[in-house]
């Protein structure tokens, strides 16, 4: 029913724009389309929570009840909801800093410092947890110096909610390094210069005329943080300690339990209700502040020089202070991927240790280089894919507007629920013959993987692809249009050249956050195309020795490198444009 | 418009036919008798192989080294195995997700709780191995859905560097009875795993009242909680870690884990024997359900539960075998792991009914 | 030819254009001009098909296009930002509309070169990323990619609007040049009366979503229909009601005395020698000096009234002098 009832923007569309002739290849774009968004982002859900909920002929509320008088669990969403909110504070006020270093003030060796900046690209969630870890952890390089420099200072002073907001907050800038220093890039330099010249300090440039233009970058980057913080998984389960859970964790653990799927479903209601509300109010904030440049020409930022000494002084040591920060993990993993068991365990470093023994022994194991190839396809064609089918419907949406609205929202679905309960949803859902996949079952299918791999991409994908279509001048395409091309020659010729680099870096973006994905991949992994994260976590897992911290290394330098190359090959194909 | 569509339908439909492609090649069930085709689809390393004698086995006993060395000596007996390890918590849950179309043929080194589940969720296939009457009484399911490889007990170990027999807890109700023990213990703060479960197990039982909630009366819901407060809860990749640092000396471990761990990290270990006894797991295998190697399947279990294999299998790894002959074949370093702990009397089926709840209580309401 | 009937063109409930009417000859200049907001760009816009009129029909050559899809109209445009394609060099972007039509590779590189030539870009301009290029050259391009095409019919939105004085005036030369020696009917949208006047065969004046009046540039100056269309057009003087009854107190005229009157700063003059002409008495309150001639601000009644004297070094004022403007009444119009 919902099926059918989807279906009628398309016939709308028939009636009121062009009478004469119906528009096939549209209705069957749009019919394939909501078949997608029917099968994998609608009908598994409702069908899990029907599942979850709907027992013995009556709604249940047993997993909110048993949820409700569970203090651990309503502990967990409180902190959930305190990382979120504290992370808006602190990632904002870090990624403003961090941009304003490497982009808007004249600070010395700025393109270090934006390398150093933007690390988290290369490896994120578990790996960056584990980098920050492994310095700052109780067993951490750090906290060993510390503890043997002060031998009462207590080694799990990184565990709790400080360790987790700051490993949260280390991670969460990379919206602002993207998306905030293209703004500033973008920024009019005339409005600074006639700022100055009305007598404005650089302070109050910067709050006065800087930032307000930023403000709508700021509040998408904002939602994004939320969402980040809310969901937040690695970091509070190993740094989290037993003061300060959140609820991702949680929802992982009665998720994969077949006993406990309702109050995983149950937990993932609670936080898809405060993801759509979080959402409406950015959207609601957003309308308001669009500030497009309204000069004719625009004057390439110049790079401020920070006027007074004492201020310089302090921006410069902030910034290289940061700079350790961002730097020190990733030179300490690559180092001791290199050293022996002996040396991680002990923290200790010495040139007689250092070998490629780590690497050899991984790659003198056969098909070793398997479960990367896989990753690297897996998380590709995902990546792929994902940008064809939200290319169709950013298509649909800048064309047609309102009429897709509904379709728009409905791609947003994955961005309310939790990857795992998303990867639930599809087990329970296909674990049997369905007609809506052609009687097949996706269990034990190597494309249920990449289905969910697809499916969470799409929220992100469809956000910076649809803002990425909509700064294409429409003149562009009637100029086409008015030298005789046909729609498709236009898109094709004129459309996606354009937004071609936006494509790339978010394609990059998606391949990154995928083939380090641990949550989805550990669920619907096939075993004969078995991905990294399983065997970094049979590596590494309960039965594991000690090897397994050095193949941990191992990995997590493997995949930064893979992060790397893909992020500067994504970045040469942008720049040369 | 008409051009452009056609383009966009273009890339749907071949983002659909990907995944159907991709779909068609997992689907094995589906495919008629396409043995050769589907492996060479599915496992493309292995297309020079005798491809009539593959296998996929699931297993929570596995990691690289023993799946390398089964690999290795399945090989030689004719077997060409594909190996998937995967935690105890999470396998059952795989096998009962995927029994529409299940990937695995064989299945091993799950304690029979988990095994009755896998049989109630219609999972598994009896099938009685020819070495099925070396295996002490009792040991195998008496429907003869599973049969015992080897045997382990889930018991306290602490580090010798700071404990000795006499300064050592002597069963779990001394960790939080006692006051020096307090924050000296570690508990995995991920339940799923199959040794933390069977400890809470080992605790629960000894409370049984039918009146209370999940079987559990409430002094025994108090004592878990004691056990959770005075306990440091972590993640599991630091629990050996933490005893070999001496941040929490103790640590709940199951017997086939000992040695190897010893090896690696250089500690001597202790083991705590309760007077009560330790829980003792009895780790099985069984043919998957729906399996399409069948003759196959069978032929493995009866080669790898056989005197002759699990002998070098408890040699190479300090495994205890379930099979009465090759048992006496066991390494001597593997002796401590027999004396003293004995069997705790638990009713497996009220733990088996019961456990899922416990679990979910001590997620909810019990861990900090 | 093309035809404008009945043309109604509404965004949601929002009337833009009402009741347009509008016939334009082929091979003509022909020019919307009016100021923003006022449906000349609409107009143009649903022309070339970017809009679709909710009533009406439009014919080009006796045909009706309402439903004809941009890319079959033939007609070739120019945008106001000019709409180059940022992906593609400057040889490109004009090529492109040619490659649209499958040309063999040859004779696009022919008329891309002959093309270049005539709007004067050179080889290496070709060459380059047109991010590359000055807003002038930017233009030509512009102008280039649409000529190419050698259409029936150049549409130009604004063209100009974006450049400095200078550069405007050389190119609003070099655009009516190419538009004679292509002979194109070409239709020209424009809120400045100067470029306007200077390059149609005939304007349209819009204002608020119709036409106020068509006709030759002459026309429109000389003989305005509406009290918009000469305000808009040209520089003039208004004279209040007052001023009306005093010069028809000194002249044979009767002018609506209820209505204020208008009159082009040529005809009043600070000479009175030719017929008809009435003194009025005036005081001089500005003058501004232009090189070639200098404009004057008069001070009659209540009014300021502008003329233009031809720097002659014979008759200078300066500001203060009582000074006798002549003026012929049959000059000033009523609305």
């Amino acid at each position: 029913m919902i099926l059918s009832k989807k279906l009628n923007p398309p016939k709308e569309k028939l009636q009121t724009f062009s009478v004469k002739k119906i528009n096939i290849p549209l209705i069957l774009t749009v019919s394939l389309l909501c078949w997608f968004i029917f099968t994998f982002l609608v009908y598994p859900n409702i069908n899990l929570l029907f599942e979850t909920f709907w027992v013995d002929g009556a709604f249940s509320t047993a997993a909110f009840t048993r949820l409700l008088s569970s203090e651990r669990a309503m502990r967990s969403l409180r902190n959930s909801f305190l990382l979120a909110f504290s992370m808006i504070v602190t990632t904002n006020i870090l990624g403003v800093f961090c941009v304003l270093v490497t982009d808007y003030f004249q600070v010395k060796g700025a393109k270090w410092l934006r390398l150093a900046y933007m690390s988290p690209l290369a490896y994120s969630g578990i790996a960056f947890v584990g980098a920050f870890n492994f310095i700052y952890g109780s067993n951490g390089i750090l906290t060993r110096l510390l503890v043997g420099a002060f031998p009462n200072f207590e080694p799990t002073w990184f565990t709790g909610f400080g360790g987790v907001l700051f490993i949260t907050t280390f991670a969460g800038t990379t919206n602002h390094m993207i998306f905030l220093r293209n703004a500033i890039k973008g920024l009019d330099f005339q409005t600074i210069e006639a700022a100055k010249s009305m007598g404005a300090t650089p302070w109050n440039i910067l709050r006065k005329v800087v930032l307000p233009v930023l403000k709508p970058n700021l509040t998408a980057i904002t939602v994004l943080v939320f969402l980040t913080g809310l969901s937040a998984t690695s970091a509070p389960m190993i740094v989290g300690g037993q003061d300060f859970q959140t609820i991702n964790p949680l929802i992982i653990t009665f998720a994969r339990n077949i006993n406990t799927r309702d109050l995983a479903a149950a937990l993932s209601l609670v936080l898809g209700l405060s993801t759509i509300i979080v959402l409406a109010i950015s959207k609601k904030i957003e309308a308001g502040t669009n500030y497009l440049s309204v000069s004719k020409v625009k004057m390439v930022l110049e790079k401020q020089t920070i006027g007074n000494p004492i201020a310089n002084i302090i921006i410069h040591i902030l910034a290289y202070l940061l700079f350790a920060i961002y730097a020190l993990p990733v030179i300490f993993i690559l180092l001791f991927s290199f050293s022996d068991a002996y040396s991680i365990s002990t923290g200790s470093l010495s040139w007689s240790r250092l070998s490629l023994d780590n690497y050899l022994m991984l790659f003198r194991q056969t098909g070793a280089f398997r479960p990367y190839l896989i990753s690297i396809i897996y998380s590709g064609l995902a990546a792929l894919i994902v940008v064809a089918i939200v290319l169709v419907v950013t298509r649909l949406l800048h064309r047609y507007k309102k009429r897709f609205i509904l379709m728009e929202y409905l791609m947003m679905i994955p961005w309310f629920l939790p990857a795992t309960l998303i990867a639930v949803a599809l087990m329970v859902t296909y674990d049997r013959p369905s007609i809506f996949i052609g009687n097949q079952v996706l269990i034990g299918t190597q494309s249920l993987l990449l289905i969910a791999y697809v499916i969470v991409l799409i929220p992100f994908t469809l956000r910076m692809l649809k803002a990425a279509f909509f700064t294409v001048d429409d003149a562009l395409e009637e100029a086409s249009k008015s030298m005789g091309a046909s729609n498709f020659r236009t898109f094709f010729k004129v459309v996606l050249p354009t937004i071609f680099p936006a494509i790339i870096a978010v394609s990059a973006l998606n391949f990154n956050s995928q083939i380090a994905d641990f949550d989805l991949t550990l669920m619907l992994f096939h075993p004969f195309t078995e991905p990294l994260g399983p065997v970094i976590m049979s590596a590494t897992g309960e039965a594991a020795g000690i090897e397994a911290r050095t193949m941990l290394l191992v990995y997590t330098v493997i995949l930064m490198v893979i992060s790397s190359i893909v992020l500067w090959l994504a970045n040469g194909r942008v720049q040369r444009r | 418009m008409k051009f452009t569509t056609i383009k966009k339908l273009g890339l749907a439909v071949a983002a659909f036919g990907l995944t159907t492609v991709l779909g068609a090649c997992g689907n094995e069930a589906e495919a008629e008798n396409t043995q050769a085709s589907q492996n060479e689809i599915t496992a493309p390393e292995e297309t020079t192989a005798n491809d009539s004698r593959s296998l996929v086995i699931y297993s929570n006993a596995l990691n690289d080294a023993r799946s390398a060395w089964l690999e290795d000596i399945a090989r030689d007996a004719g077997f060409e195995l594909s190996l998937l390890a995967i935690g105890g918590g999470d396998l059952p849950n795989r096998l009962i997700t995927e029994r529409n179309n299940p990937i695995a043929d064989v299945v091993f080194g799950l304690n029979h709780v988990a095994f009755e589940t896998l049989k109630a969720n219609d999972v598994l296939s009896p099938f009685t191995p020819v070495w099925a009457d070396e295996i002490p009484n009792g040991w195998n399911d008496p429907e003869g859905y599973y049969h015992a490889l080897t045997q382990l007990a889930i018991t306290l170990v602490y580090n010798k560097a700071v404990l000795d027999e006499t300064t050592a807890p002597t069963d779990w109700t001394d960790l939080w009875e006692r006051e020096e023990f307090r924050g000296q213990y570690f508990i995995n703060n991920n339940l799923g795993g199959a040794t933390i479960r069977m400890a809470m197990a080992s605790i629960l039982v000894r409370y049984r009242d039918d009146n209370g909630i999940y079987g559990v009366s409430e002094e025994g819901w108090n004592a878990m909680r004691s056990f959770f407060e005075h306990g440091i809860v972590g993640s599991q990749d630091e629990f050996f870690q933490s005893l070999v640092d001496e941040v929490t000396p103790i640590v709940t471990l199951w017997t086939g884990g000992i040695i190897q761990r010893e090896e690696e990290f250089g500690v001597n270990v202790g083991i705590v024997t309760p007077e009560i006894g330790a829980p003792f797991i009895i780790e099985s295998i069984s043919i998957v359900n729906g399996t399409q190697n069948r003759e196959l399947a069978e032929e493995f279990i009866n080669w790898f539960g056989s005197a002759e294999i699990q002998t070098k299998w408890s040699q190479e790894f300090y495994q205890v075998p379930a099979n009465s002959i090759a048992r006496p074949n066991a390494p001597e370093a593997m002796e401590r792991l027999l004396d003293g702990v004995f069997p705790q009397d638990i009713d497996w089926e009220f733990v088996t009914e019961n456990i899922d709840n416990w679990m979910t209580k001590i997620e909810l309401d019990i861990m900090p | 030819m093309i035809e404008f009937k009945q043309i109604e063109i509404k965004y949601g409930d929002f009337i833009a254009m009402s009741n347009l009417n509008l016939t334009i000859k082929e091979g003509e200049f022909f020019t919307l001009l009016g100021p923003s907001g006022c449906g000349k760009t609409t107009t143009l816009r649903s022309l070339v098909g970017f809009v679709t009129p909710s009533s009406g029909s439009i014919l080009i050559n006796g045909e009706v296009v309402n439903q004809v899809p941009v890319e079959k109209r033939g007609i070739s445009m120019v945008f106001q930002s000019y709409a180059l394609f940022p992906t593609m060099n400057v040889y490109d972007n004009i090529a492109y509309g040619l490659r649209v039509q499958k040309l063999g590779k040859k004779e696009i590189n022919e008329k891309v070169l002959d093309i270049a030539k005539r709007v004067d870009l050179s080889m290496a301009q070709l060459q380059k990323k047109v991010s590359e290029l000055s807003g002038g050259q930017q233009q030509r391009v512009a102008i280039a990619r649409a000529l190419v095409l050698q259409p029936k019919i150049l549409v130009l939105d604004e063209p100009l609007s974006n450049l400095d004085a200078k550069l405007r005036h050389q190119l609003r030369q070099e655009l009516k040049n190419l538009q004679r020696s292509f002979g194109i009917t070409t239709i020209y949208v424009t809120h400045d009366q100067e470029e306007a006047l200077t390059l149609s065969d005939r304007i349209a004046v819009f204002n608020n979503g119709s036409i106020e009046q068509v006709g030759t540039p002459k026309e429109i100056y000389h003989h305005s229909k509406t009290e918009f269309v000469c305000n808009f057009i040209g520089d003039i003087n208004q004279i209040d009601k007052e001023g009306i009854k005093q010069i028809n107190q000194c002249s044979s005229h009767d002018l609506d005395e209820n209505k204020p009157g208008f009159i082009r700063l040529e005809k009043v003059l600070s000479v009175g020698d030719l017929e008809g002409q009435i003194p009025v008495p005036t005081k001089v309150v500005d003058a501004e000096f232009f090189g070639l001639f200098t404009k004057y601000t008069y001070r009659f009644g209540k009014n300021l009234v502008k003329n233009i004297e031809k720097d002659s070094h014979v008759k200078s004022f300066n500001v203060g002098d009582d000074v006798n403007l002549y003026l012929n009444p049959r000059h000033i119009l009523q609305y």
